[in-house]
């Protein structure tokens, strides 16, 4: 019987991108060729990169990540005490006076977390696998913070039972949300499952380049 | 006394509306706006042509140039973060599956100084080969790992039961493959492969031809 037979060497060695609706049946509108033009090139230069980067999507009311220019990861918007005005005002403070499409994320603030695992499974998982129980705690989030500058800010919740990681530092954040909102900064809040939250909480680092489609 | 009013009406009030705002200013200020390093946002030449023939020409080509970037074939993305693969289109999930990713563990040999860290590369990949009842040839890292010395003979290194029916390559020593630890898929344990379920496995490497893109964040 003739077996194939393959030696792999597995593991770690030594050492849509949908943007705006087409205009093809629209008449042409020089600003609105503009907007499109600028956002697609926009786009093409983040993809250079090929590393992922965050993408609000305003038209399809979703959250995404892309790597160059290819979506691979998006999730719905689902909106819970804010609404569609907020959006807007969100989407038209991000763009500014010089409609700024790209903007990095300036850091991220972690409410609470909860681990699904207890320690003493986890140690005996860690014994058996060689690997550091700390990486197989996975932090979920409970909630969670993205800020750009402006104050806007996208807040995730998820179902996690969060136990605060810091009341001093969440206290300061509250604090400087409830002053900075009668300034007429956006804040949304986003309802996410607690997989799609890791995601989203995982990748997002602070300098991660945030392209905006805008409302 | 009089000293005392003043002190507690006027200046007592104008001192803690001073600290609020000093608190309120120092609380509220921003870092300055820094992209991560490797990325270009350059926007300046983002003008079209003022005759619309050639904006149109123009636009057009942006316009293809992006979407020559997603596939037109459905690809595969690993979530490192949640530990989920996909195969998908643009617009579509064709499979949704559990997996695991690298651990980001780090093994030293203290021997020879040798370092290793377990983490799944991440960007662009294409599938190179697909290979059915994989072997898994042991790199020198999993005898360190065990506290045993790395053998002389090849065949010594060679183990058939460990990396499922099928596995998948997406390059430099990286496969897509099964596990006999099914129980720690959707958690970050791996060396820097990525395992999946032996069902998942199956459909996967069934729908995946050789040339299939991977995109890893």
């Amino acid at each position: 019987m003739a077996l194939t037979v393959m030696f792999v060497s597995c593991g770690k060695k030594q050492a849509e991108s949908q943007t705006t609706a087409g205009t093809e049946s629209k008449p042409w509108v020089q600003s609105d060729a503009e907007s499109e033009y600028r956002l697609i090139r926009a786009e093409l230069n983040l993809a250079e990169a090929k590393k992922p980067y965050l993408v609000l999507n305003f038209p399809r009311k979703q959250v995404e990540f892309r790597l160059n220019g290819v979506l691979v990861w998006e999730f719905p918007m689902d909106l819970i005490e804010t609404d569609e005005s907020d959006l807007k005002g969100f989407s038209d403070d991000f763009l500014g006076s010089k409609q700024t499409l790209v903007r990095p994320i300036l850091e991220k603030h972690l409410f609470g977390s909860k681990g699904l695992t207890p320690d003493s499974v986890l140690a005996i998982i860690s014994e058996a696998t060689r690997v550091n129980a700390e990486l197989l705690q996975r932090e979920l989030p409970s909630r969670f913070q993205l800020h750009w500058a402006g104050g806007l800010t996208i807040d995730v919740r998820t179902d996690v039972e969060g136990v605060p990681k810091s009341k001093l530092q969440n206290t300061i954040v509250d604090i400087k949300q409830a002053i900075a909102r009668p300034l007429g900064r956006e804040i949304i809040i986003l309802r996410m499952p607690r997989e799609s939250a890791l995601t989203l909480y995982r990748a997002t680092l602070p300098g991660l380049p945030t392209l905006i489609i805008p409302a | 006394m009089a000293v005392k009013k003043v002190l507690l009406i006027v200046i007592l009030p104008v001192f803690t509306i001073a600290a609020i705002v000093l608190f309120a200013l120092a609380i509220n200020r921003e870092k300055p706006e820094v992209i991560a390093e490797g990325y270009s946002v350059d926007t300046l030449s983002t003008e079209l042509p003022d005759e619309e023939k050639k904006a149109k020409k123009e636009l057009e080509t942006a316009r293809k140039t992006l979407d020559k970037l997603t596939p037109a074939k459905p690809y595969i993305v690993i979530d490192t973060h949640a530990n989920r693969i996909y195969m998908r289109t643009k617009d579509k999930i064709i499979l949704d599956a559990r997996c695991s990713t690298g651990s980001g563990g780090e093994l030293i040999d203290s021997i020879t100084g040798r370092r290793w860290i377990f983490d799944t590369p991440r960007g662009i990949f294409k599938i190179r080969r697909k290979v059915t009842e994989p072997w898994w040839r042991k790199p020198d890292w999993a005898f360190i790992e065990e506290g045993e010395a790395v053998p002389k003979k090849e065949a010594d290194r060679l183990d058939p039961n460990v990396m499922g029916d099928y596995a998948l390559d997406f390059g430099d020593g990286f496969f897509i493959h099964g596990t006999i630890y099914e129980r720690l898929l959707g958690v970050n344990v791996t060396h820097g492969c990525v395992r999946l379920g032996s069902e998942d496995l199956d459909s996967l490497y069934k729908q995946t031809p050789i040339g299939t893109y991977v995109y890893i964040f």
